[in-house]
């Protein structure tokens, strides 16, 4: 029987409900992604300058469409890989593109690693059971919260319970 | 594949066709198409997303929106100072 709490952390982006590959023809410059990672950089500046405490979904939203996509594209893994080449960052073991893209994009003063890692679960959760159709914000409301939405993801992947049972 | 984009997107795709069609004879207007959203988006006006069905779109990016409504009360402002 397959472990799936211990297949890498990448697993879920080839193993997504988006099983068919929906390319078109349009190549995805070096430019083109410069430009998307400006947009989630501008993102990140307005949700600071904005004292909203929902204010933080603009970014998490931001981030999302653009992962999104790229595992809709099926590129999601080299096109990470090549957002940190191009924001100049070292890669880490294990991160997957949803971490990648916040470590590019947000102040590293402000977004600690486990911020970002439980954004991260936030964000892939959405990813796996948020309807296309429902906006980022409500389905992560509708689950109970930031928090409890990357704790369901760490339930689900099996995480939550080998660390109870490290303890 | 069917490129879909939305309408605001569509419109300035169109008027982008238009201008270079002519240059291009021997090309599909697809091809010109893909060339002409693949221009737009490296220059950040235009960019990918998902649509309800889960499905790749193409949409005018927040920087083009802005662009247009400043243009758009630029214009307003003028036509009133006509009056």
């Amino acid at each position: 029987m397959i472990n799936y709490a211990d297949m890498p952390s990448y697993f879920w982006l080839v193993s997504s409900r988006l099983k068919k590959p929906v390319q078109d023809d349009v190549p995805y410059t070096t430019q083109a992604l410069r430009q998307d990672l400006l947009r989630v950089r501008t993102a990140w500046d307005d949700c600071q300058s904005n004292r909203d405490r929902d204010a933080i979904y603009t970014y998490l939203t931001a981030v999302f469409g653009l992962v999104a996509w790229w595992v809709a594209d099926n590129c999601a893994v080299e096109r990470a890989r090549k957002a940190l080449r191009l924001s100049a960052l070292r890669p880490f073991d294990h991160e997957e593109p949803f971490a990648v893209i916040i470590r590019g994009t947000s102040d590293p003063a402000k977004v600690d690693k486990r911020t970002r890692s439980k954004w991260s679960r936030v964000l892939r959760y959405a990813l796996q059971y948020k309807d296309h159709s429902e906006p980022l914000d409500q389905f992560i409301k509708r689950k109970g919260g930031i928090n409890r939405c990357g704790e369901r993801f760490s339930d689900r992947s099996g995480r939550h319970r080998r660390m109870n049972t490290c303890f | 594949m069917k490129l879909r984009m939305d309408r605001t997107l569509r419109f300035w795709v169109d008027v982008a066709y238009d201008d270079i069609r002519s240059e291009h004879p021997n090309r599909t207007k697809r091809q010109l198409i893909a060339r002409i959203l693949r221009e737009f988006e490296g220059c950040g006006d235009a960019m990918r997303c998902l649509n309800a069905n889960g499905t790749i779109t193409w949409k005018a990016s927040p920087q083009c929106l802005e662009r247009l409504a400043d243009a758009e009360r630029d214009a307003e402002d003028e036509l009133k100072d006509c009056f």
